[in-house]
């Protein structure tokens, strides 16, 4: 007998589902929800009672972790057979909104890659300013000293430490920093991608 | 064995199970397509029936999902004789060439480690064992 709850309940769980993939695009989305519902028809198995399909949407699991497994898998494996450094970089960033480990990655990967943004910009403007650009050794005023890395006030103490050499430096620096961060973005990505660390645990119970 | 090593003992097993489940775990969905076209409630009940592979329900079509993407699983909406449509999965000519030359790899693997897990009482290092 089809129960009345049937398809209600299939539909609020799929919606449910649904609401937690506004990353993914159109299509995307509502391939996922298609997948699932007809999962669930093969899985009650023209048995449309009330039970079978509680039973049915228990087993796959409840629509948060379906919906974040789905997202994670999705985004990683898109993005994983591109590598180019900004599609590396973007699959990062979507993914540093769906967990805890993807933001601190992008935290992470971001800090490397302004690093190397301040090398790279400091060889390249050197040879405009080379009285100013540099990195500088400066004292404090109680004779402690610091690096700043950039521009320096004209008439500020400080010694230029590399001189002319800061531009292969910089420039070396920048990129050995920009290839390591965009490695290190592509493994994660691929490590997404490739996780099957939930797959073989049963579904928490909603 | 006190009852705190045996149950340490069995949580490392569990653990050593459960990583070698999730390494094999594409492998084992590709060698479900071997012998054709499957949907995702099939695949699921040959992985546990052929292989006691338990894998949660809604994790299967992300891995599906990923197989298609690396380009070793192809998909199409059938409508079924169930009365719904169904997505049928089936391999690509990639994926039946990717899951030869990982099953060669693996049986490689599980001979050598065969001779390494002979049962005790067979030569070792060329000498027999006594105990």
């Amino acid at each position: 007998m089809v129960s009345d709850a049937y398809p209600k309940q299939l539909e609020q769980y799929l919606q449910a589902v649904e609401g937690q993939l506004s990353s993914l695009s159109n299509e995307d989305r509502s391939e996922v929800i298609r997948e699932l519902r007809s999962h669930v028809w093969d899985s009650v198995n023209g048995d449309f009672s009330q039970n079978a399909l509680t039973s049915a949407l228990a087993t796959l699991g409840p629509p948060k972790q379906v919906a974040q497994i789905n997202l994670r898998m999705r985004v990683a494996s898109a993005e994983v057979n591109n590598r180019t450094p900004w599609r590396a970089a973007r699959a990062l960033a979507r993914l540093a909104f769906l967990g805890g480990e993807g933001l601190w990655v992008f935290i992470l990967s971001s800090i490397g890659y302004a690093f190397a943004g301040c090398w790279l910009l400091t060889a390249l403007a050197k040879p405009f300013a080379p009285d100013r650009i540099g990195l500088w050794l400066i004292p404090d005023t109680q004779g402690e000293l610091s690096l700043s890395l950039g521009r320096h006030g004209a008439g500020a103490v400080g010694q230029d430490i590399f001189g002319w050499w800061i531009i292969p430096m910089g420039l070396m620096i920048a990129g050995a920093c920009g290839v390591a961060m965009y490695r290190y973005d592509v493994r994660f990505v691929r490590r997404i991608a490739n996780s099957s660390e939930w797959a073989s645990r049963p579904p928490t119970r909603a | 064995m006190t009852n705190d090593e045996d149950d340490q003992a069995e949580t490392d097993l569990g653990k050593w199970e459960s990583q070698l489940r999730k390494g094999s775990l594409s492998l084992a969905v590709l060698a479900t397509l071997r012998k054709g076209d499957s949907y995702g409630l099939e695949i699921l009940r040959h992985l546990k029936n052929d292989a006691s592979f338990t894998v949660a329900e809604g994790t299967i079509y992300p891995i599906l999902s990923r197989l298609k993407a690396a380009g070793f699983v192809d998909s199409e909406w059938v409508e079924a004789d169930a009365g719904h449509p169904r997505k049928y999965f089936r391999l690509t000519v990639n994926g039946r060439r990717y899951l030869k030359q990982v099953s060669r790899a693996w049986y490689e693997f599980a001979r050598g480690m065969d001779r390494l897990l002979a049962p005790t009482g067979e030569q070792i290092h060329g000498k027999r064992r006594i105990s």
